[in-house]
């Protein structure tokens, strides 16, 4: 990790289309290498957030400075897999780099690297409606990851997953962080998931969704069962909740 | 007792109808027997058997002429439909001006625009009448449900063509079309069975006794008391419409089986 910004917004503001107040004065950096979540309450507009870093939508007030804005530089997964269902799992994953107008040996490549990292290499061939829940989220990761993204942005994709299979996903995306180098940013309800992942844990509060707390997880990587077993670990996660319940009140840890 | 959720055996649904219809086949000879019905009121499924062997050539190929021009304007209903609702869906100033004069084609009844139409192709072309008749009432399915599926896109696989800067182009190829292909086959198998009956209605009201279709065959077999010849010929025509549906539907299964909730 260096403290060389991939991605900075600066006072960001957000309206939606009824001119209701989405984000206020928001100021952030993300540094190369960093894993950072953001948490907060249904409909702080942490989704709204994650658009604005991706270019998706543009804020109404402020600067968003990404040094991630080619196509393929910025890598996005949704809350659902959002796959073609009348395609392919590899079809699905090489879809990037199609749009980006790779060669097809480039493409085929890619897909395949991108397979074996999330450990679907052998389902190439399938269609999606013939995968499990969590292997579907490991194709839109596939996706995501093809094109070799410095940053990779998520939009609360294990929300849908049991328990057991987003342990496993965890462990999983925290491995291919650490071996890619990749910037991550999660957006999650899960404050379990954010300590157990996260170099830096941001705290949004409710409607106009600001940042009124930043917390550093310095737990060392790689981490596992040890670290979610810990007292640290259930400490953080309950300074967390306390800063959640406590709206309006900025605070850094 | 059959419990809730489990599936009928496959022959059974088979069986069911044709047992049904073997039984209405039977309950209808005996009650014109028992009755005494004259052939000309309601002729026995015998009778329409008979008349039917009799008349097979003719019946035949007057079937051909009438299954013919419905094809061409079922595939003109698709090739149109389709095109049309893509212009919808590369411009919604397109849609907005031409989807109200679409509706008003389709809600207008194909027998009160029949004289135009044979006014402007001329009588003695009597078959593009008839084409340009049931093309009108075959096309509005298809256009209605490809602007509709073509519109029916997951918002986050949208966001993802945005992400890599894909192309209108690319996004038609890769993302709409493929995600509006169960609303065309679907629209498919209604617009086949409506080109058959806008051929049938066009052939009524554009026919002659020069024209060879089907419906021309059930007004002269009308007009000359042949009952029985006309059911035989409203059979030929049902049989038609269902083995068009029938294939539509398999193609249907075909194409979407492995991928769509529909055909699983």
């Amino acid at each position: 990790m260096n403290d060389h910004p991939v991605l900075a917004l600066q006072q960001i503001s957000r309206r939606f289309s009824g001119g209701l107040l989405a984000l206020d004065d928001i100021s952030v950096e993300i540094r190369e290498g960093e894993f950072v979540t953001v948490v907060g309450p249904s409909g702080c507009g942490k989704s709204t957030l994650l658009n604005l870093m991706a270019g998706l939508a543009l804020p109404d007030g402020g600067l968003v400075i990404s040094q991630a804005r080619s196509p393929g530089e910025l890598g996005m997964v949704f809350q659902e897999p959002t796959l073609m269902p009348w395609a392919s799992v590899a079809d699905n994953v090489a879809l990037p780099l199609r749009l980006l107008g790779r060669p097809a040996g480039e493409i085929a490549r890619c897909v395949e690297r991108a397979l074996l990292d999330v450990d679907l290499a052998g389902f190439a061939a399938s269609l999606p409606a013939e995968l499990s829940g969590g292997m579907r989220m490991r194709v839109a990761i596939a996706r995501a990851l093809v094109t070799g993204p410095r940053l990779l942005l998520m939009d609360e994709p294990f929300a849908a997953l049991d328990e057991l299979t987003r342990e496993q996903m965890n462990e999983q995306l925290l491995a291919l962080w650490h071996r890619l180098g990749i910037t991550c940013v999660l957006v999650t309800h899960s404050l379990y998931e954010a300590v157990f992942l996260s170099t830096r844990v941001l705290i949004m509060s409710t409607r106009p969704g600001r940042i009124i707390a930043e917390t550093r997880i310095d737990e060392a990587y790689p981490r596992g069962a040890p670290w979610r077993d810990s007292a640290s670990f259930a400490a953080t996660r309950a300074q967390l909740a306390r800063t959640l319940r406590t709206p309006d009140r900025t605070a850094t840890a | 007792m059959k419990r809730p959720g489990t599936a009928w055996p496959a022959w059974l649904r088979w069986c069911a109808p044709l047992l049904l219809g073997v039984l209405i086949l039977l309950g209808w000879q005996w009650l014109v027997h028992a009755l005494e019905l004259p052939v000309y009121l309601l002729p026995a499924p015998s009778e329409i058997w008979r008349a039917g062997a009799d008349a097979w050539p003719l019946l035949l190929q007057s079937a051909w002429h009438t299954l013919r021009l419905a094809m061409i304007a079922f595939s003109l209903a698709v090739a149109g439909g389709v095109l049309i609702a893509v212009a919808f869906s590369q411009s919604r100033v397109l849609e907005a001006a031409l989807y109200p004069y679409a509706v008003v084609l389709q809600v207008t009844p194909v027998v009160a625009i029949a004289p135009l139409i044979l006014i402007w192709v001329g009588v003695d072309n009597a078959a593009t009448a008839v084409v340009l008749l049931a093309w009108i009432v075959a096309f509005f399915p298809i256009l209605s449900n490809m602007t509709l599926g073509l519109r029916s896109v997951d918002p986050g696989l949208r966001s993802l063509f945005r992400l890599y800067g894909g192309s209108r182009w690319q996004e038609l190829r890769l993302l709409r079309l493929p995600a509006s292909l169960p609303f065309l086959l679907s629209a498919m198998k209604v617009s086949a069975g409506l080109s058959l009956v806008g051929v049938v209605v066009a052939e009524f009201v554009a026919g002659s006794g020069t024209s060879p279709g089907l419906a021309w065959r059930i007004i002269e077999a009308g007009n000359r008391l042949q009952t029985a010849r006309m059911f035989a010929a409203l059979l030929l025509l049902a049989s038609i419409g269902i083995a068009l549906f029938a294939m539509l539907a398999m193609l249907e299964r075909r194409l979407l089986a492995r991928w769509h909730d529909s055909a699983r």
